[in-house]
């Protein structure tokens, strides 16, 4: 594809465009595009609305943005607010703002330092949270390494290797007690290798599962070896 | 529209994949979605398989992944179609079809240079279902027509054809997964083909050589 022949597209303060192929695409201040666009770089700085689908190398949203139709990038920041309608899918997918995402997420890395929400499931190759998220369906991905600073949440987890570790920040919740800490919620946890901290799942499955403190876990089913901390709950556990 | 389910717990067992790879698959695609079938047991959710073709799928992925990309196995294993063309003389000689079947294909649609991949399918569901032996020329025409009708629909989905007859009566259907059918005592299921396979059996044939 020659970029070099596009053109860009610049916006700002309010105005309407139509969709197309572009070079470089900057939306700051309120607009609207009307259509499909396809792009090296999109820029959302103020508050904009994209009536169709977006695609486009590089992607960042600081500002607040609605996608009507699915997305797909190289790489996607989110340092904003955006939601997706559609897909989303992309190589590199960092999210320090806020993202709601109607159907499913799929991408190669994904770090969520903010908040994420997928209504469907959400899959990669690696998938690192430090915020929130929740997930409607399944979580899939060969390393899902979880640190819990908010409460987080997923119908089902899924992959190779699955950690979850309490966040090492000062948190007012820990210093009130249990009932206020932050945790992940699942019904189904599965890895060959899974390390839980501050966990509340219906059923846990695994080769080498280590079940640490704040953990409440109705059953585990485990082949290799198992560890449970003092501080855990499990009321089930049984080797396959 | 399977018979016969196994369980992940057993899955994993019997073939000595883990987890991980498991989730890989499904994530490459390389398992279809509608193969993951949940269902309540004593101990909660449980995912259970299509017994045959999971076991199937997963020795073939088994025996393939170290010559092919896991990308290539997503290809060949997807029920969206290649791009290809092959002439005549190519189906022949891979073995795709016979030359009776080839001969009754033309008979039916005129002599053909080139078979793009409807075509091709359309001809290897020919020569599938002559081979069974239980249903006729004649019938098979009907088939093919609803086949060519249907293409578009079905693409991308996996789905079964079904050859039903009733006193007599002889008339043919696709089911898209996931969905179930069923029929009143009298009909006769002469053919049941599930079409996901056949475009993989035509894909491995065309990339044979």
């Amino acid at each position: 594809m020659e970029y070099e022949k596009r053109r860009d597209l610049i916006l700002a303060g309010s105005g309407t465009a139509a969709g197309g192929r572009y070079n470089r695409v900057e939306l700051s201040g309120s607009c609207k595009v009307a259509g499909d666009i396809e792009c090296e770089r999109l820029r959302v700085a103020g508050s904009a609305t994209i009536d169709g689908r977006v695609k486009s190398a590089v992607l960042t949203v600081s500002g607040s943005s609605r996608f009507e139709g699915s997305l797909e990038a190289g790489e996607l920041e989110v340092k904003g607010k955006a939601h997706i309608a559609e897909h989303a899918t992309a190589k590199r997918l960092l999210i320090s703002g806020l993202v709601h995402v109607g159907k499913q997420v799929s991408g190669e890395e994904i770090e969520v330092s903010g908040s994420l929400t997928v209504e469907e499931n959400c899959a990669a190759e690696t998938f690192k949270a430090k915020g929130s998220f929740r997930i409607g369906g399944l979580l899939n991905a060969d390393l899902v390494d979880i640190t819990l600073y908010h409460h987080s949440e997923a119908e089902e987890i899924g992959g190779e290797v699955i950690r979850v570790r309490r966040g090492k920040a000062f948190s007012f919740g820990r210093w009130l007690g249990a009932a206020y800490r932050h945790r992940l919620r699942a019904e189904t946890i599965e890895g060959d290798e899974v390390m839980l901290e501050d966990t509340r799942a219906k059923m846990v499955r695994g080769n080498d599962v280590k079940i640490g403190p704040g953990c409440e876990i109705d059953r585990v089913e485990y082949n290799g070896s198992i560890e449970i901390d003092a501080d855990a709950v499990v009321r089930e556990h049984k080797k396959i | 529209m399977e018979r016969e389910l196994i369980s992940k717990k057993e899955l994993l067992e019997r073939t000595g994949i883990s987890y991980g790879q498991l989730y890989r698959w499904k994530r490459k695609k390389l398992i279809p979605e509608d193969w993951f079938i949940r269902k309540s047991t004593f101990t909660g959710q449980e995912t259970f398989f299509p017994r045959e073709r999971i076991l199937e799928r997963i020795h073939k992925i088994l025996s393939m992944k170290d010559s092919h990309s896991l990308d290539e196995l997503a290809d060949q294993f997807s029920p969206n179609p290649a791009e290809i063309a092959l002439s005549a003389d190519e189906v022949l000689k891979r073995h795709i079809v016979s030359k009776t079947t080839l001969d009754y294909f033309y008979e039916q649609t005129g002599a053909m240079e080139s078979f793009t991949f409807d075509k091709l399918l359309q001809v290897y569901v020919l020569e599938q279902i002559l081979r069974t032996g239980a249903i006729s020329l004649d019938e098979a025409r009907i088939v093919l027509a609803a086949l060519a009708d249907h293409y578009d629909q079905l693409q991308g989905k996996s789905c079964e054809l079904l050859f039903i007859r009733k006193f007599g009566l002889a008339t043919c259907l696709f089911v898209t997964a996931p969905g179930e059918v069923y029929f009143e005592k009298d009909v006769k299921v002469a053919i049941r083909l599930p079409l996901a396979r056949a475009i993989e059996e035509l894909k491995e044939k065309i990339n044979a050589t």
